[in-house]
């Protein structure tokens, strides 16, 4: 779980932003002016701040020069190169391009999560402990051999928990974009990942779309 | 790039292409004058001296001809006027450098930089004869001929260029800005959409994502609205006529009641449904910045459209971006035509638009007509 600061000026975006982080399992403070950004900043820390590039009172940029040490994802308007190139000149972690797509968004944000080392260490649900950075599973104390494919698929469902990922996102998330297996690879993997960690009730297939981690 | 940087792009460089190509066209012919006037004028000289140097060597006695050619030739020492004569190797010279132009021929050579024109020429008696004359006056007249043309040729286009930068530019903004803000309602309906598709949420948020679908959907109709005027403003280009200006403000009256108007100038020429339309607009946000029951005063004053509210008035940010709608973001979305329309309607006027805060704090949108032709 995450601390992410949303700076978006339209409400109904950062709502929108603040529902599906939520619902992955960060924390989210909402700011809607660059002013108010900077004062949430300086009272407290965060993991990764979401920035809009226009706001009304200031430029995001000016907002990105006066919060240092946040991990910064940008939000700025298709091909708007000029702000992508600013934007990593002043040591933005990546950019999102409006209109974005949702799971896109959330891969996005735990990418700049995991390269900063602020994602979580450890996720329990039930009688299943996972850790993530030594890569081990324990269900009742025992330790759960997975395969890296499982640990993998495991990780990015747990990840986007809450929310649906449809077999096509999830082939391009864990087995790279390069791979050219065919969904029935991830059905024959989800079978396995429920059965080693008796998953049933908490990874649920979803009609026509793909399937999603429900706590 | 976008598409009207494009359009600028090109037709500046077709434009720039023309001018040059025309500059060149009326230069030309003025620089082969200057350089015929000049090898004519030499030519004339140079029969002239031979000539005359021709006479004065027949009348010389017979083996004196070389000093009285070298007395003859030494008097122009100083005039800028070289001389040659040679026969046989024997001869004189006042030369500086080497020429060497078969006799019949004329034109200029330049040495170290210099211009020169010579003639070379064969005298009746034998002698090979060269006149060469300094032309730096007319190398000069060149240069500066040259670089005036350039010079306007430069001048002219950069203000074509500026000209259609402007026009290109203020034709295109209020369009890609239109564009711009139905991004947000579309990354917002996109969103919710795949919020709701993909998120197992429960009814609250289900209810909120819905809304907000519905409410964005709303606003993006509000922006095609707005388009679509902004393209009738554009395209249709009404004449103007006379408008009567208390008719115009008793009609907005009906619809605003707390409004109160006085005019001091009744008629003014332009487009009665786009100032109309203008009017209704600012009177529109001054009662909505009023508190309920307040007036809102309407003036007209020679070449002055004024509104004045009693509201609470705006904020810096707001006035700065009521002022420069293409500057600043739009701090909070409203329905109605929007301050871009406003300032184009007054453009197309040539008038302005400008906000300021009034005596009370409250607003004061001033629209100046410049024009002689609307005034």
């Amino acid at each position: 779980m995450a601390k992410i600061l949303i700076v978006e000026d339209e409400k109904a975006i950062n709502d929108l932003l603040k529902l599906n982080l939520e619902m992955v399992g960060h924390q989210c403070v909402p700011a809607l002016t660059g002013r108010d950004a900077i004062r949430a900043a300086g009272e407290q820390g965060f993991d990764l701040m979401l920035l809009d590039v226009m706001l009304p009172d200031m430029e995001g940029f000016a907002v990105m020069e006066k919060v240092r040490d946040v991990p910064t994802i940008f939000l700025t308007a298709r091909g708007a190169t000029t702000d992508k190139v600013r934007g990593f000149g002043l040591g933005a972690d990546d950019y999102i391009v409006k209109p974005f797509e949702v799971a896109e968004l959330l891969v996005r944000v735990q990418a700049v999560l995991r390269r900063t080392h602020r994602e979580e260490k450890e996720y329990t649900i039930g009688d299943l402990t996972i850790r993530w950075d030594a890569h081990e599973v324990f269900q009742n104390g025992e330790r759960v051999e997975l395969t890296p494919q499982e640990f993998t698929l495991l990780h990015i469902l747990i990840e986007n928990r809450n929310v649906c990922l449809s077999r096509q996102k999830l082939l391009s998330e864990a087995w790279g974009t390069d791979f050219l297996g065919e969904s029935r690879t991830v059905d024959v993997h989800i079978q396995k990942l429920r059965r080693k960690l008796k998953l049933e009730d908490h990874i649920k297939t979803i009609y026509k779309n793909g399937y999603r981690f429900e706590e | 790039m976008k598409l009207w940087q494009k359009t600028y792009l090109l037709s500046t460089l077709l434009c720039a292409l023309i001018l040059y190509g025309c500059m060149f066209g009326v230069t030309a012919p003025a620089l082969s004058v200057t350089v015929k006037g000049a090898t004519d004028a030499a030519l004339r000289e140079e029969r002239v001296i031979a000539g005359t140097l021709e006479r004065t060597m027949d009348q010389a006695p017979e083996g004196r001809q070389l000093p009285v050619m070298q007395t003859f030739l030494e008097y122009y020492a100083g005039t800028g006027l070289y001389f040659e004569a040679r026969q046989d190797g024997a001869g004189y010279s006042s030369l500086t450098f080497a020429v060497d132009k078969a006799p019949g021929t004329l034109g200029f050579l330049r040495d170290q930089g210099r211009l020169y024109l010579f003639v070379s020429d064969k005298l009746p008696s034998g002698y090979d004869f060269l006149y060469l004359k300094d032309a730096a006056a007319t190398d000069a007249l060149l240069k500066r001929q040259v670089t005036a043309a350039a010079l306007t040729g430069t001048l002219v286009a950069l203000l074509m260029a500026a000209a259609l930068y402007i026009l290109l530019y203020r034709v295109n903004l209020p369009v890609s800005r239109l564009a711009h803000e139905m991004r947000t309602p579309l990354t917002a309906m996109k969103g919710y959409a795949e919020t709701l598709r993909d998120a197992k949420l429960n009814e609250e948020q289900r209810y909120m994502a819905a809304s907000y679908i519905a409410e964005e959907s709303t606003r993006l109709s509000d922006i095609s609205a707005r388009l679509l005027t902004l393209h009738n403003a554009k395209e249709e280009a009404t004449p103007f006529g006379p408008v009567d200006v208390e008719e115009l403000f008793d009609h907005i009256q009906q619809t605003y009641p707390t409004v109160t108007y006085e005019v001091h100038w009744p008629t003014i020429f332009g487009d009665r449904a786009m100032l109309s339309s203008l009017l209704n607009n600012l009177v529109d946000n001054a009662v909505k910045a009023s508190p309920a029951g307040a007036p809102v005063e309407l003036r007209a004053a020679p070449n002055v459209l004024a509104v004045m509210d009693h509201g609470s008035g705006m904020s810096d940010e707001a006035l700065n971006y009521v002022n420069h709608p293409s500057k600043f973001k739009k701090l909070h979305s409203s329905g109605g035509l929007g301050v871009p329309l406003c300032h184009q309607i007054a453009q197309a006027h040539g008038a302005k638009l400008t906000y300021a805060r009034g005596a009370d704090g409250g607003t004061v949108a001033t629209v100046t007509f410049y024009n002689s032709l609307t005034s």
